[in-house]
């Protein structure tokens, strides 16, 4: 369990929020490896290779420009491929309204960019392990909503 | 107004004047009948004298007929022979003028054939008299004979004369009172007659006299009309046009003239006329604007442009629409309008809108933007404030550590001023979505999104039972949650705080507070806290934007919050109260309209 | 069973001990013994192998069944409940349960115990009063508090979100 590390994808066009994740990231105590893409085309790119190994969890910024977050979300849960995928948004502030609407479509988690870092630990290290926890405790993923 | 209709057709109005005429021809045959029975019956009367008289003359010849022979026969004198001829002679022409006249007489006749008869024997026995006493001198006994014989013939002469005298006074008589009877009738009938021409002609007159005053009324009332529309034309900027379509003949009324800057009855009012006022590019609007009317027989509006004689440029509105008048034409009617004021108006109106729909959305994209484009570098300043606190915490020195705190601080102040502006521009979006909306569950909503601060601070939030409201739930979700917060973020230390909301319905004219707008029923929502309270006099500035009754370090707060609560409570056209005490505690009283 | 007729396959002699637990009576190659968990994992079947691990396992399975299997569940008492079950002391069993799992029971069970009120939630036959009673909380509130802890939602929030999720997957498949 400790052995396997968990996959995890961000797509976010903006360079120092890439830093900020993945620095976050090596602090947290579940093993992780990350990969980093910068924008909605480039993530469906990766996504949609013949035989690439699929992410446990996908972190998706909203503004993004050529495709959006939003977008991606409706493409990856069309996909009978992509279907299980974890997607976590990964966004500025946006009403409750907006949060409620990407649960909706789809997303499974929706983080809310903090301005703090370790507060950003903090969140993603919660996000980590409770992905990790319905991954192994085989909860069930379509009831998987966590908003933070 | 009533418009009198005469229901009397033509065919009904015909045969009643025929019977009339009938009626009056008959009357007038009786009458004429009567005249002639009347002259009929005088004619045998004079018929009776005239036989009467006949009769009578007749005697009276033969009378002097025999007289004259005496006279002969006494002195032989030839001129009583002449007389007596002469007499036999009338005599003769007597009994043919009676023949002539009693000839309708049967009776009559007959007793006349015996009558002459009777007279030709005492002729004959006269002028055997006569040739007896020319022949002897002395009376003889034949003559004494014949004379005699001669008295006797006389003498049933006289008698036959008599009788017949008596009939035809008894027909006289009879005709003579046949004629008084006559006479007497006629002045009936001819007052029947009159009577009943004078009445035909008095019911006539009068019925026409009746309808001629009605008309006069209803022309009374006609002008009177015409003279109002007239001047209600004037004052209202209106005129009407009439076009008989197959007559092929409008008619205007005065106030078109008018309205095109002419002086009544300027032009002959004809289409074409009429269109050189109208802009060129409008002119096929008119046109198609009688066709359509003239097809779909129900009113039809146009809008165009009129060019004035005096060159000003007027906006028009025309409807039209075809009626069936009483003679069962079609004509077209219409109302034309001088609406340039009304347009101009709406015009600023529809521009001033405009400009501010723009300028709001222009606003509300910027507010947007720049709160949304703000808090990026914000956040990231933040961020790497906090791990450079964080990761060098031990290299740093207490004082820069203590900066960097406060810059963090600052930061989140920051933020934390950004996110509320977000929320209120968020709140300035208009076009949401009404729904009937159970504010039960908005409030226990509420209740578990501050559920923590409940459970902190051990306070009790209860809510009687509320209404089921027209609302958008989102925004009033938020209303609740941040006036139920408030109240808990400003409870009185060592109390506990105590929340409770209630509803009523209540009318306009019961509210107090004024600044309402045209509905007339509301929902009042009352959320009260014993909290720290405020003072009366600040009631309405807490809902100014930034406007705040504490600082910063007292209770944390960016003064945004009620201030979207006020628009939130607009964008739904209520309106929103506080009262307080201070240090007793506060009530907001929220309001929304419900139709 | 699947499990049987992969060893049987492999003539790996093997004992039944207990739910879930085999006990395999001799060594088995490595190779043949990576073949079987790749097999077993194509059905969703993990071995866990490590006395650790398969400790954690059981108290896992044991909060699970005191979650979803009893319908008023015992609090409190839970510490001394599993401590006693599985024979360790608690204190030994937490920190085994957090270095492996990197989260403490408590917050296991808390995570379980949502789960567990987010099935009802979604069956969409309790009124939440019922469900915080069903799952043994003190209050609706409590409910709620620990729920929007959680998960960031409240309640109704999820529930909401669940059948509109729903609805919009009928038409998308209509």
């Amino acid at each position: 369990m400790n052995d396997n590390a968990l996959h995890i994808l961000l797509a976010d066009d903006d360079e120092d929020d890439r830093l900020f994740f993945k620095d976050a990231l090596d602090e947290v105590r579940v093993k992780t490896v990350v990969t980093t893409v910068n924008d909605g085309v480039e993530l469906m790119n990766y996504l949609n290779q013949p035989d690439v190994r699929l992410p446990n969890v996908v972190f998706l910024d909203l503004n993004m420009p050529m495709k959006g977050g939003m977008e991606c979300l409706r493409e990856i849960r069309s996909d009978n491929r992509l279907k299980g995928l974890s997607i976590a948004i990964y966004s500025t502030s946006a009403s409750e309204e907006d949060i409620e609407e990407t649960f909706v479509k789809g997303a499974n988690i929706y983080i809310k960019k903090p301005n703090d870092f370790n507060e950003l630990k903090r969140v993603l290290s919660e996000v980590v392990s409770i992905n990790w926890h319905y991954h192994t405790s085989g909860l069930n993923k379509e009831n998987f909503l966590l908003s933070i | 107004m009533k418009i009198l209709t005469y229901k009397l057709s033509t065919a009904l109005l015909l045969s009643i004047l025929v019977v009339s005429i009938f009626l009056l021809f008959f009357t007038a045959s009786i009458s004429y009948k009567q005249f002639e029975s009347v002259m009929n019956s005088e004619k045998m009367v004079i018929h009776s004298h005239l036989v009467h008289g006949s009769l009578q003359q007749l005697v009276n010849d033969l009378n002097d007929a025999e007289t004259s022979q005496r006279g002969y026969l006494l002195t032989h004198d030839t001129i009583y022979l002449n007389s007596y001829n002469a007499a036999r002679v009338k005599a003769e022409k007597d009994f043919a003028a009676l023949r002539l006249l009693i000839r309708d007489n049967e009776r009559q006749a007959l007793n006349l054939d015996s009558l002459y008869k009777l007279a030709t024997e005492r002729i004959k026995a006269l002028e055997n008299s006569i040739r007896l006493s020319t022949y002897a001198m002395a009376v003889s006994d034949s003559l004494r004979e014949s004379l005699l014989n001669g008295k006797e013939v006389m003498d049933k002469i006289h008698i036959h004369s008599n009788a017949m005298l008596s009939i035809e006074q008894d027909l006289l008589d009879n005709r003579q009172s046949k004629h008084e009877k006559e006479v007497r009738l006629s002045p009936l009938t001819f007052l029947l007659t009159a009577f009943f021409s004078l009445l035909v002609f008095v019911s006539a007159f009068y019925k026409i006299f009746r309808n001629l005053k009605k008309l006069q009324r209803a022309n009374n009332r006609l002008r009177i009309n015409e003279e109002t529309f007239q001047y209600a034309e004037q004052i209202a900027q209106v005129s009407y046009w009439c076009w008989n379509m197959e007559a092929n003949t409008l008619s205007y009324s005065a106030n078109q003239y008018r309205l095109l800057g002419c002086e009544p009855h300027a032009f002959e009012p004809t289409v074409e006329n009429f269109l050189e006022y109208v802009h060129p590019d409008d002119r096929h609007i008119i046109l198609e604007g009688n066709e359509k009317a003239i097809e779909s027989k129900s009113a039809s509006r146009a809008y165009f442009r009129v060019i004035r004689k005096d060159g000003e440029l007027r906006y028009f509105e025309s409807v039209g629409k075809i009626i069936t008048d009483n003679y069962g034409k079609s004509i077209l009617i219409g109302i034309n309008a001088d609406i340039t004021d009304q347009y101009i108006k709406d015009k600023i109106l529809k521009d001033r809108l405009f400009d501010l729909e723009r300028s709001n959305k222009e606003l509300s994209a910027f507010n947007h933007v720049a709160s949304h484009d703000l808090q990026e570098p914000l956040r990231k300043i933040q961020t790497f404030i906090t791990r450079i606190a964080d990761k060098d915490k031990e290299t740093l020195s207490e004082k820069t550590r203590e900066y960097f705190i406060r810059i963090h601080i600052a930061a989140n102040r920051m933020q934390k001023l950004i996110d509320d502006l977000l929320s209120y521009s968020r709140a300035n979006k208009a076009h949401k979505a009404f729904e009937p909306t159970d504010l039960n569950i908005i409030f226990e909503h509420s209740k578990q999104e501050l559920a923590q601060m409940i459970e902190d601070k051990h306070a009790i939030v209860e809510a009687s039972f509320l209404p089921t409201v027209h609302v958008v739930p989102f925004q009033i979700q938020q209303l609740f949650t941040n006036i139920i917060g408030n109240a808990l973020k400003y409870s009185k230390t060592g109390v506990q705080p105590h929340v409770s909301i209630s509803s009523v319905m209540i009318l306009r004219k019961d509210i107090a507070d004024a600044s309402v707008g045209l509905e007339r029923k509301f929902c009042k929502i009352i959320i009260a806290d014993n909290g720290i309270g405020f003072e009366q006099q600040y009631a309405d500035k807490i809902f100014t934007l930034f406007h705040r009754l504490h600082s910063d370090d007292e209770y944390s707060g960016t003064g945004i919050g009620l201030t979207i609560c006020k628009k939130i409570v607009e964008n739904h056209n209520g309106f929103i109260t506080a009262h307080g005490i201070l240090d007793k505690g506060a009530t907001f009283n929220i309001f929304i309209p419900v139709d | 069973m699947i499990l049987q007729q992969h060893l049987d396959k492999l003539e790996v002699p093997y004992v039944l001990t207990g739910l879930g637990e085999i006990e395999i009576k001799s060594d088995i190659p490595t190779e043949q013994y990576q073949d079987l968990e790749l097999s077993l994992k194509k059905y969703g079947i993990e071995i866990i192998d490590n006395p650790k691990n398969i400790l954690i396992q059981k108290v896992k399975d044991i909060i699970i069944e005191m979650i979803y299997l009893e319908d008023k569940l015992p609090n409190s008492k839970i510490s001394a409940y599993i401590a006693n079950k599985l024979n360790h002391s608690y204190g030994h069993l937490s920190n085994l349960f957090s270095e492996v799992t990197y989260s403490s029971i408590e917050n296991f069970i808390i995570m379980q115990r949502i789960e567990r009120a987010k099935q009802v939630i979604v069956e969409d036959k309790f009124t939440l009063t019922e469900v915080a009673w069903k799952l043994n909380y003190s209050s609706v509130a409590h409910l709620s508090n620990q729920f929007k802890k959680t998960t960031g939602l409240t309640p109704t929030a999820f529930q909401r979100i669940i059948k509109k999720r729903k609805s919009a997957n009928l038409t998308e498949e209509s």
